[in-house]
Formats: structure tokens, sequence, C-alpha cells
């Protein structure tokens, strides 16, 4: 008992070093990422641009909701018919036309490298190649990409042709969808690799009693996958769907860096959120204002995307004691 | 019996067939990750005009000759190695600061238990998804009130402050740090950041070493910030050297564009094919979150 | 200090000592060392030169520059000249030669590409104690009233031009570059930029059967001429050549004959009429398949000259060496398509782009300024020089009549047509009344309006009205009609 008491002064009295030890991050924190944030909250409420009649910024001057008013409100009173929300939105698209074949092509391969019965013997090899393009820096890959499909001289346009599988070449990067779908196909190139490595990290916690279990009573591989291995999966799932979501929300470098002008050709419909924000801040009247408005309906689409995952990934160990705590408590009560 | 035989004769060809599919699925995919480097390197080794008139897998001789003339268009102002050399600052300065930090926080929330202690906690995991997107208006206005615009501060010193190295190191500490070992140390009177150093981070070295690389990467193909608040193309950095190519001054000739594209991809490509086995089994540890 | 300033010295002496031409191979072996502190002077012919330095006249030179020189280390190294491509460069060439010594000191910067130009200007401006803020910058015709109606730029006056330095220009130079607030001037250029129609004469007579520049331009001479010869180049070639590369190319031709700005001083946006109608053009090429349908600027437009694919280019004088001559995929007469073009004004007069020169606010040395702008733009003898040079049709009348008088307009890239005659006129009479800050930004949310309504994606009430939801996004401040 006396033992217990002085090891817990000891933590006591030790515990105000954790200060120290959290106080760089804390601060820096609140210098670089805090502020800046509070900062761009409040511009969303000011009117704050650069005349270009004469080149002199206007304000910041308080405006109320003014911004959030064209951000929200198009023409003819629209609501949502903006270009904010149209860049919104075809974040979006790219991001799910990219997600979709991601997620489904990293289960099939993770499904496929855990498999005990048809073993893959050069799996390290697939994995270290698959991966390979998500280390490689997304502004080259887009110029390269750029290249690739350029008209009417392109690599991919000269192969087509060539081949006679087309007759002549596409304007692939003058195309609403193909654009769009370039766009997405980078994406899911650079990730699957990355999503299929954690799901087979995934597959792999998975006890293998479970499986062999599922095995003796006679399941097929699709039911072992069907009520074994997905619902356990699920976590690292929902894990992987989120940073992918919040990803995919800040796509910048690959559209900015593909477009034929760098302003989300053709017609803007592959102009992200970002590239949005960029262009209203740093371009024509440099509308930090609105900029920072659109900003704030970024900050809170991805805010609803992390509190999903902080409730997916809440410390549960914690809970646990928690609850345990609680239940001794109640359990002494009742002993009383 | 002989039926018996024939079933499992089946089953193993139907393991086979399987085999050689899946196989052949994945070798297809890694020719896809392959490929257009590929013709990125051949085309760095051919004349503009043959790039121009026809497709090729096979690699020329002209990467010297393009090699030259994309040195010759680049020294204009700021020869090429200067964009390698501004991008390792960064990002061995950033690295660095978030590797360090990170670990000390880690330390900080996991070692001691204080008022506060589940809230910083807790606060971390919250601000781990907020992108630096959100708030780069601010960030950029505050920075260049600062009269630190054009400057690598606001690019290295943030990194002090990295969420996400946060919990994968606490992840990591907690099987790796016995707290027995720190009140050890205590005992035998070693000061508090004494211990931190001597004796928790070298126990951190595998952690350490995998965010060492995130970390890396991250900040060398880091575009948006970069390009957002450097002004001087003597500060630019490699991926906004990658955004000068696409400009008017490389248009005329597609060879050396090619040869551009290898040369930024060439250190992370070493990098990456040394340390390959390390950033596979980072990327698995960092998934399995749970 | 010692060491810059013996460096300085150095390199002053070389310089000194090449201009006296002196192939001096004296025993100067010790200096050797010495010289190699000098990146510049680093080889040993230039260092064995320095004996030549000890001549009375080089020594003279000598001392004068290294106080140049010395005033330079204390003034802040380098003068900084920023613009998007390697033109003005070129053009400093011939201020260095006049002025070698300040050679070193200026720091020529390339951004390298026009479509980033202004967005890096503007990042730069907001940097003022920045080692390499601009002293100078290039500004284009779309944009430089932005910066010359401001404070971000200085009156050319502070920088010592005096107004008998602006007496040989053109009047149109002076007025695009006047800030519109107190009527400074606040930049200037060197060269003048009307336009005209640039055509293959070889392509003209063998598919039109049109022998002279005359009667390409009765061809030619409104737009359903145009669109009518653009038709006939299409059917009598049998497809395998279009009048024009790009259907953007007409652009600036229908720019330049707005009746008001896109913005008027009241902040009003006004759609003007002659939009509408490069609208209907654009449509009509493109539906009609009447151009190669590239992108202006783009490798395949670039590409055009040197083929049989495009008739011809709408384009001023720049133009014509800048991109029709470096790109025809020849060096002389018989290469390539060198010596089969002509020019005709085409379906109306217009101007198009041009390059002004000014100091920024933060100009750390305004005398440097005004020396170059003086030597670029207004000296005469310099300027003759650079035109003869370059082909440049340069923004100085008595020059320009100098070169036309001695039959230096006679141009072989042309056939022998003179260029300076047809230009002359035009640039007599550009107007330049429609211009406003916000050309450059406008034309390019317009562009990508028109492209989409060129190519089916939507009708042209919706295109003009994107278009203006365009323009009131970009710029708040505006009453968009």
């Amino acid at each position: 008992m006396a033992k217990n008491s002085s090891n817990k002064r000891k933590t006591v009295e030790y515990g105000r070093y954790g200060y120290f030890f959290i106080a760089p991050f804390f601060i820096v924190f609140a210098i670089f990422q805090l502020w800046p944030l509070v900062y761009t909250m409040g511009l969303a409420f000011c009117e704050n641009y650069t005349d270009t009649m004469f080149n002199v910024e206007v304000g910041p001057t308080f405006n109320g909701l003014a911004n959030f008013g064209t951000i929200f409100v198009g023409k003819d009173g629209a609501l949502f018919d903006t270009y904010t929300f149209r860049a919104l939105g075809n974040t979006i698209i790219m991001w799910m036309m990219n997600f979709l074949p991601q997620i489904l092509l990293a289960l099939l391969l993770a499904v496929w490298f855990t498999d005990t019965r048809v073993k893959m013997k050069a799996q390290g090899a697939y994995k270290i190649l698959t991966f390979m393009p998500n280390i490689i820096t997304a502004a080259t890959i887009s110029v390269l990409f750029y290249k690739l499909f350029d008209f009417p001289n392109g690599p991919i346009n000269q192969f087509l042709v060539n081949s006679g599988i087309w007759s002549e070449p596409f304007r692939f990067l003058d195309t609403k969808w193909s654009t769009r779908g370039i766009i997405s196909f980078i994406n899911f190139w650079m990730w699957y690799g990355n999503t299929m490595i954690v799901l087979t990290a995934g597959v792999l916690g998975i006890s293998p009693s479970l499986f062999e279990a599922a095995r003796v009573d006679g399941a097929s591989s699709w039911q072992i996958f069907k009520s074994v291995t997905l619902p356990l999966l699920r976590p690292i799932m929902l894990f992987t769907l989120v940073n992918s979501a919040i990803g995919g929300l800040q796509m910048y470098d690959i559209p900015k860096l593909l477009t034929t002008s760098g302003y989300g050709d053709p017609d803007y419909t592959t102009r992200t959120i970002t590239m949005y924000i960029r262009e209203l801040a740093f371009t024509g009247s440099r509308q930090m204002g609105k900029a920072s408005a659109a900003s704030l309906v970024l900050f809170v689409v991805t805010l609803f995307f992390s509190l999903v995952l902080f409730y997916i990934m809440r410390d549960k160990d914690a809970i646990k004691e928690k609850k345990a705590i609680k239940a001794a408590q109640k359990a002494r009560k009742e002993a009383k | 019996m002989a039926k018996n035989n024939g079933q499992e004769g089946g089953l193993h060809a139907r393991i086979l067939g399987a085999q050689i599919f899946r196989n052949a699925i994945c070798i297809f995919l890694c020719f896809l990750s392959l490929i257009p480097f590929w013709i990125m390197i051949v085309n760095a080794t051919r004349t503009s005009v043959d790039i121009q008139s026809s497709f090729s897998l096979i690699p020329s001789h002209y990467f010297m000759e393009n090699w030259e003339k994309l040195l010759y268009q680049c020294n204009e102002n700021v020869p090429l190695w200067k964009y390698m050399v501004n991008s390792c600052i960064i990002a061995f300065g950033s690295t660095l600061l978030t590797v360090y930090f990170s670990t000390m926080t880690a330390y900080g929330v996991t070692v001691y238990k204080f008022k506060g202690c589940q809230f910083a906690w807790a606060f971390i995991m919250a601000i781990m998804m907020i992108p630096v997107q959100v708030s780069s208006i601010g960030f950029f206005r505050f920075v260049f009130g600062l009269g630190l615009g054009n400057s690598y501060i606001p690019l290295i010193i943030p990194a002090i402050a990295a969420p996400s190295t946060v919990f994968f190191m606490r992840q990591y500490m907690q099987s790796a740090l016995p707290l027995e070992i720190v009140d050890a140390a205590r005992i035998d009177g070693s000061r508090e950041f004494n211990t931190f150093n001597t004796i928790a981070m070298p126990l951190m070295r595998p952690a350490i070493a995998t965010q060492c690389i995130f970390a890396f990467i991250a900040s060398w193909n880091n575009f948006y910030t970069p390009s957002m608040l450097l002004t001087s193309q003597k500060k630019y950095t490699l991926p906004m050297f990658v955004q000068l190519m696409r400009g008017e001054r490389f248009r005329s000739d597609h060879g050396i564009i090619y040869v551009g594209l290898v040369i930024t991809i060439l250190p992370i490509f070493i990098v990456y094919f040394i340390l390959s086995k390390h950033i596979i089994a980072g990327v698995a540890l960092g998934g399995v979150k749970e | 200090m010692k060491k810059k300033l013996l460096s300085a010295l150095l390199s002053t002496a070389m310089v000194a000592s090449l201009l006296v031409g002196c192939g001096g191979n004296g025993g100067a072996a010790t200096d050797n060392n010495a010289a190699a502190d000098n990146t510049a002077a680093a080889d040993n012919t230039a260092a064995a030169d320095n004996t030549a330095a000890a001549d009375n006249t080089a020594a003279a030179d000598n001392t004068a520059a290294a106080d140049t020189a010395t005033d330079t280390a204390a003034s802040g190294d380098k003068f900084y000249i920023y613009s998007w491509n390697t033109e003005l460069g070129e053009r400093l060439e011939y201020v260095y030669k006049a002025y070698p010594e300040i050679k070193d000191r200026v720091e020529y910067v390339n951004v390298g590409d026009s479509a980033v130009y202004q967005e890096k200007i503007d990042q730069l401006l907001q940097t003022p104690d920045a080692e390499d803020y601009p002293d100078m910058i290039a500004f284009e015709a779309g944009y430089i009233m932005k910066y010359t109606n401001s404070d971000y730029t200085i009156p050319v006056t502070d920088c010592g031009i005096t107004d008998a330095d602006l007496a040989e220009m053109y009047p149109y130079t002076i007025t695009i570059a006047t800030d519109q607030r107190d009527g400074s001037l606040k930049g200037l250029s060197w060269q003048a930029c009307p336009g005209s129609f640039i055509y293959r004469a070889d392509l003209a007579e063998s598919i039109l059967g049109v022998k002279s520049p005359e009667e390409m331009q009765a061809k030619i001479n409104s737009w359903d001429a145009f669109l009518d010869t653009a038709r006939e180049i299409k059917e009598k070639s049998g497809d395998a050549t279009r009048i024009l590369s790009s259907n953007g190319d007409v652009v600036n031709t229908f720019m330049s004959n707005k009746t008001q700005p896109w913005v008027t001083s009241d902040s009003v946006f006004h759609m003007d009429s002659a939009m509408e109608e490069y609208m209907d053009v654009v449509k009509v090429l493109e539906s009609e398949d009447l151009t190669q349908k590239t992108t202006q600027w783009s490798d395949e437009w670039n590409a055009g000259p040197s083929t049989d694919a495009v008739f011809g280019y709408f384009g001023c004088t720049w133009f014509l060496h800048w991109t029709i001559k470096a790109n025809c995929g020849g060096d002389a007469v018989g290469s390539g398509t060198y010596g089969l073009w002509n020019m005709c004004q085409g379906p109306a007069p217009y101007y198009w782009g041009g390059t002004w020169l000014g100091a920024t606010a933060n100009c750390s040395d305004t005398a440097l300024a005004g020396q170059i702008m003086k030597t670029l733009c207004c000296d005469t003898a310099t300027i003759q020089t650079l035109s003869e040079e370059t082909l440049d049709y340069v923004n100085n009348k008595t020059a320009m009549k100098n070169l036309s008088d001695a039959g230096k307009g006679a141009y072989d890239f042309l056939g022998g047509q003179d260029f300076i005659a047809v230009f002359s006129p035009l640039a007599e009479d550009v107007d330049v009344s429609w211009m406003c800050a916000y050309d450059q930004k406008v034309n390019e949310l317009l562009d990508t309006q028109v492209t989409a309504y060129a190519k089916g994606d939507k009708d042209k009430e919706t295109a003009i009205a994107d278009f203006k939801a365009a323009v009131a996004e970009a710029y708040p401040a505006l009453t968009v009609e």
C-alpha cells in the first residue's frame, strides 16, 4: 500500500514534464496552423480583394455573410449553383471515379495476396512495383501524363493510331470526361498500391483461426470473404475511405499541372476546390475574402470526414478502461 | 480412389490456373506502373523530331544532347542543381524537425500523466485530418505579413507540428518503450530530457527510420505550399521546376522536357528501390491503426 | 571588401581591355590567382590581357568603371529585370553594348511562361525586401494598365527620362503606359506592334491563284470574304491546307475593333457587339472545319509554319520574327518555308501585344533604370541598329523611316516584301482606346466560353451568360451588364 502511494506521488511529480515535451508541438501548431485557420475564418467575413483598375487592395473590412452569399447562391438565386460548388462537385466526382476502382482492386489483390491456397510467390515484387507511383512527385507525374496524352503526337495517340486501334488522334485534354478520366486514373494508379498494402496488412491481422474454422465448416472462398474477411476489414476500409476522401478533397497538383491552361480545362470541369481557392486568391482580383470563405466550406466538409474518422479510431482501450472502472464502482456499490 | 485422384488433380489444376491468372493480372499491373516511366526514359534519349514523328519503346542515343540542351535552357538564371539543393534543404530540415518533435510529443503524452494529457491526445487526433489547404489563405497573409514570404522558414518550422507522425510514434511507443525503463533511468538519476534523448530515441529507431522516409518524401514532393510562398526563382523547389518545364520556355523541345522529368524523378527512384522493403513495411504498419 | 573591390577592378579592366581591342600577350601570370577569384575572368587569356589595362586609356576607363562597381556593391548587388521570355534579354544586349559595365550587374529573369507571369509578378511585388525584388518589369499590353495605374511603378521622369526622349515614339505606346490617375508616364516600349495577316504566298498562288498581297487583301477584306476564302482553301487543297491553325488566331483582330474597353472608367463591364461577331466567326471556323483546330502556342500550332497544313497566321511585328520565322523550319531562302511568306492587312486593322518596360516603386537604382530605358527605347541610333539587326519594328519613327529609305525593309523571309512599308502606316494609326487593365484575364475567360460554344457544348446565350458570370466572379468590383 505504501509502495503504491509513493509510486503515485512520483508520477504526479514527473507529470509536469509532459507539458515541456508537448509544448513545441502546441506552440508551433498554434502559430502556424491554428492562427492561420482563425485568420482565414476571420477573412471569410471580410471584404478583401485587389481592385484591378488601380491595383490597390480593398479591405479587409467586415462585410458579414456577403462572401458566403456569393458562394452559396448563384445567378437567379439558385442555391449551390455557383463556381464554388461546381468546383467542389468536380473534386468529388473525380475522387469517386478513382476511389471506387481503387478500393475494389486493392481488395481483390489483398485477398489474392493472403490466399493460403493459391500462393503468390512474387508478391513482394508486385507490391514494390505497384506502390512505386505513390512516392513519385505528383507534379512530375502530371507533366509526364500531359506529355503522354498530347495531341496529336503524344505517345498515347501515336500508339493508338499506329496500331490501328483508332483512325485518328483524340483530343484527350480538350474533352471533359477524358480529362476527368485521366486525372482519376492518375490518382487511382498512384494510390491503389498503397491501399492494397494497407488492406493486405489488415487481412493478415485477422486471426487465422477464424479462417480455419470457416473452412472446416465447409464455407466457400466467397462465403469466407463475405462473412469473415469483409466484416473484419470494415474499420480499415473506413479508415482508407476517410483518408482518401480527405486527400481527394485537397486534389491540386495533378489537375493544376495536367490541364492545358492550369485552370481546369475544358470549361472549368476539372477545376478542383483547392485550385478554385488558389485562383480566387491569387489571380484576377486576388479575392482573399471570398477565397477564405470557400476555404471554410472545404474545412466544414473535411471536418465532417475527420469526425467520422475520429469516431472510428477513438481510443478503445481508454473507453474499455473507463467502462471497467464504472463497472467496478457499480459492483462495489452493489456489494455495499 | 481413382475418382478421388482425379478430383485432387482437378483441384491442383484449378489452383495452378488461378495462380497463372492472378500472376498475369499482377504482372500487367506492374507493367502499368512502369510503362509511363519507361516511355519517359526512352523519349529522354530521343530527339524532339523523333518524339513527334513516332512512338518507340527502344531507347535512342541522344540523352546527352538533350541533357546539355536542358542545362543550357536552365542556366539562364538558376542552374538545375539549385532546385535540387533547395528541395533538399527544405526536405532535410522539415524531416528532422518532424521526426524529432513528433517523437518528443508522443513521449510527452505516453510517458507522463498530467492534467490535460487526455485532452492533448484527443486534440492531436482531431487535428490530424485538417489539411493545410483550408488555412492557406490565412497562412499566406500571416507569413507575408511577417515578411517571411520567399523564405524557407514557413516551409520548415511548421513541420514541428505533424499530428499524424505523432500518432504513429505513439502507437509504436506503446509497444516499444516499456515505462519501467523510464523509471529505471530516473532511479539512475537521469534527467527527463536526457532519458528521452539517450534512451527513448534509440528504442524508437525503427519507427523513426520509417517516419523519416515518409516525411522526407512528403516534403520533397510538396508543391502546394512552396508554390504559394516562394516568389524568387532562386528559391524554387524541384516540383516548381517541373511546373516551369510546362511553360513556354521548354515548349519547343520535347526531348529536354523528358530529360527534365527523368532528372526530377531519378533521386526518388533510387531512394525507393534501396528502401522499398522498409517503405512497404511502413505503409502496412501505418495502415493498421486499430 | 578588399577582395570584392579587387575582383571588380579586374573584371572592369578586362572589359575595358576587350573594348580597346588589345590582344596583348604580356607576362601577367602572377595576376592569375587574383583573376581566378573572379569567375568571369578565370581564363588565362583574359588575365593576360590585364597588361593592356596598363595603357592610359584603359586605365582611365578603369577608374570610372571601378567607381560604378563600388557603387554597385553599396547599393545592393544585382539589378533585377523580369520578363516572360528571352526577347527582352536579347534586346538588353544592345544596352550592354553601349554600357558594358552594367552587364554583370543586371540580372535578367525569364519567368518562362506568359500565362503565369502576372501571378508571379504580383507575388514578387509583395516582397519588397526580397533579394530579387524586381527593379524593372516588362509588361504586356494586356495588363500593363494594372501596373501603370498603380503605385507599384514609378514615373519615367523619376528615372531621368525627359519629354524630348519621347519625341520619336508612336503616340499609342505612350497613351497605354500613362497613369490614368495623374497622367504620368510609367513605362516605355522599344517596339510598335501593328498587326497583319501573314500568309504563304506559294500556297496562295497554287491554291487560290493569288499572285500579290493586294490580290490577297481583296480576298480577305471582310470577315465574310475571309470565311469564303477559308472555305475555298479547304476545298481546293483537298483538306490538306486550312486558312488558320487555331480558331483563336482571329481573336486579336476582334479585340482591337471593340468600340469601348471591356471595363470603362466607371467600373462597368461591357460586352461589345464585336465580341458576338467574334463568336460567330469562331463557330463557323469550328463547325465547317476551316482551321486545323489547334490551340494557340501549342506544339502543334507552333509546328504549323513548317508545313503546308496552315495557310496563314494573324500576326504582328514581333510575331513575324518570333513565331513564324522561328518555326518555319529553315533559316535561309530555300530551306523550310523561309522566303515563302507575304503579308497583307487582313479583314480589319488591329494591334497585338508589345512589351513595355517600367521601373518599380522599390527600384534600387532609378538612374540605371533610366539609363536602360533611355538606351533601349529612346536612343535613335541604338534602336535603329536594333531594328536593322533583329528586324523588330521599333518604336521610333525616324529610325523606321531611315531604314525604309535605305531599303532595309525588303525582307528575304517575305520573299523580298517590304515589311516596314506594310507596318508603318498601320503603326501611325493604332488606336488603343479599347484597352484596359482587365484585358488579359477577361480574354482568357472569354476564350474558355467561346471554345465551349464553338465545340457545341453550349449555345451562344449560355456561353455569353457564363462568360459574364465568370467575369463577375473574377472581378467582384465590376458592374456586369
